[in-house]
């Protein structure tokens, strides 16, 4: 068999059973409204498209686009790379932080952390990180520079 | 880029349909094939890695969005009926994971700003999530094979305009989610428990050394469990009816067993008190019967049942590190089996009924 014919056995099985499998999920959501409310689920599921698509992923990129305007390139790299740890990071700290004043409970040893100073905490190591890796970068940078003429 | 995430986020969510799967059949087990006493850290394990795992895939998620983000603004739109599909299948695949991926976050947080049954949704929700990512890498699978295949150095006209380079995004991104990952798995592994910064839970400060996820107050029971009038019997072809006095009076075994949350946490625990199957066996019962646990407690899970080798290992707990078991762990008796979902070690024991 051809490479190409396998390859298009293996996407149309893949292509059947995911159908499949979506549809039962989908059908079963259908079957049982008394617990699953379909339409209250269809609102939070647009909802959570126009809240990533509309919302975060265009303040993260407006964010690249405002770096790259006032941060140099050289540098650029290591705040971006710094922003995007810190970020990813903080979109689970933010949560925790969030939650903690309401759901908290002693009872339950549940969310009993001071999340805020601890993610500060995580972001201030990050920004060090960041700075270390940018201070080695330049530092090699310029040595590389100062052997060059040596090597010619 | 979106290749490599795309290998990564797929894999964590088989292992989270997997373990999912799993800890929804400790709930409702079939009669032929009960679940297995050992290995007894064995819910502790896949429940750890089905929440650590969920915790992580946002901040995957996060990146792989924005790695295929200006895809969204491609013209034309909808080229035809089939391509008008495909973005459809995208958008349920999307809209799904984020969703469930945040409630269930919202779960271990025992936030629920939703009408529906958590439980129910998030497991219907995952064959939606995994028949569309089946059917997107069927879609997608030759730029899967092509982005897999090009050096992670070597820049490509695909990636997102003036955006950092791939190489660098996947490092942080690694990164990013490796110290999420890090800085959580504490709540399941005791030696990171010194690094849990961002871990919902902290299990070594509960009472008596272990959490406890309802208390006597919630679910109604600080008056009958402290009665004078309690009674523990037990339902069978023998019935046993015992004051407490009596059933503290009970030869007793000990045993080191974890508590094993569906919420994600847990941790291990030395408890004393009678063996399951002795009682079973004084009622006229056996180890092939089917054991039914009953709480004081009035809904929820107020009870729960016992088959197989989990009957053969399961104690009674009245102790708990080596201190009378107290109000919220279950006073005046708890039961406690290996490799058991938390929700089902039922607390405040009552009654145990037998079935041949």
């Amino acid at each position: 068999m051809s490479q190409h014919r396998s390859d298009r056995l293996i996407r149309v099985s893949l292509g059947v059973v995911g159908i499949l499998v979506l549809g039962y999920g989908v059908l079963r959501i259908l079957q049982d409204q008394r617990h699953t409310h379909p339409v209250a689920l269809g609102e939070w599921l647009i909802g959570a498209l126009i809240v990533h698509d509309g919302i975060i992923a265009p303040v993260v990129i407006a964010i690249g686009v405002l770096l790259a305007k006032v941060v140099p390139p050289r540098a650029r790299v290591f705040v971006q790379g710094g922003l995007v740890v810190g970020g990813l990071i903080s979109s689970v700290g933010v949560l925790l932080i969030w939650r903690k004043g309401k759901n908290g409970s002693a009872a339950l040893t549940l969310l009993q952390q001071n999340y805020r100073a601890n993610l500060l905490l995580i972001l201030a190591l990050v920004t060090i990180g960041t700075a270390i890796s940018y201070g080695i970068a330049v530092l090699r940078s310029n040595r590389t520079k100062c052997r060059l003429p040596a090597d010619h | 880029m979106t290749a490599r995430v795309g290998r990564v986020l797929g894999i964590a969510f088989t292992v989270c349909f997997a373990t999912g799967l799993l800890s929804h059949y400790q709930y409702t087990p079939w009669r032929w094939l009960p679940i297995p006493a050992a290995p007894l850290w064995g819910y502790r394990l896949t429940q750890g890695v089905h929440v650590i795992t969920g915790i992580a895939c946002i901040p995957l998620i996060l990146v792989k969005l924005w790695s295929v983000y200006h895809r969204l603004f491609s013209w034309p739109g909808v080229r035809s009926l089939t391509h008008a599909l495909e973005r459809l299948s995208i958008a349920v695949l999307v809209s799904a994971s984020v969703l469930q991926l945040v409630t269930g976050f919202f779960n271990v947080l025992q936030f629920y700003p939703w009408h529906w049954d958590f439980k129910i949704v998030h497991y219907w929700l995952s064959f939606v999530i995994i028949g569309s990512l089946l059917l997107h890498i069927a879609v997608q699978l030759p730029a899967i094979r092509e982005g897999l295949a090009t050096p992670i150095w070597k820049p490509t006209s695909s990636g997102p305009v003036s955006g950092p380079s791939r190489r660098g995004v996947l490092i942080a991104a690694t990164v990013g989610v490796g110290v999420v990952a890090a800085t959580t798995v504490g709540q399941v592994l005791p030696p990171l428990e010194s690094v849990d910064l961002l871990a919902p839970r902290q299990p070594k400060n509960g009472p008596q050394e272990l959490p406890i996820n309802v208390t006597a107050q919630d679910a109604r029971v600080s008056t009958a469990a402290r009665s004078p009038q309690y009674r523990f019997t037990v339902e069978g072809p023998r019935p046993l009816t015992m004051s407490l006095a009596e059933l503290e009076a009970l030869p007793t075994v000990e045993t080191t067993l974890p508590i094993a949350c569906v919420e994600g946490w847990s941790r291990s625990a030395r408890w004393r008190g009678p063996g399951l199957l002795d009682l079973v066996e004084q009622a006229g019962g056996s180890a092939e019967s089917m054991v039914t646990v009953v709480s004081l407690q009035q809904g929820g899970y107020s009870s729960s049942h016992l088959t197989g080798t989990q009957l053969e290992h399961a104690v009674l707990a009245t102790h708990l590190n080596g201190e009378r078991l107290s109000l919220d762990h279950g006073y005046p008796l708890r039961l406690i089996a290996p490799d058991r979902a938390g929700v089902l070690q039922t607390k405040w024991l009552t009654r145990i009924e037998l079935r041949s």
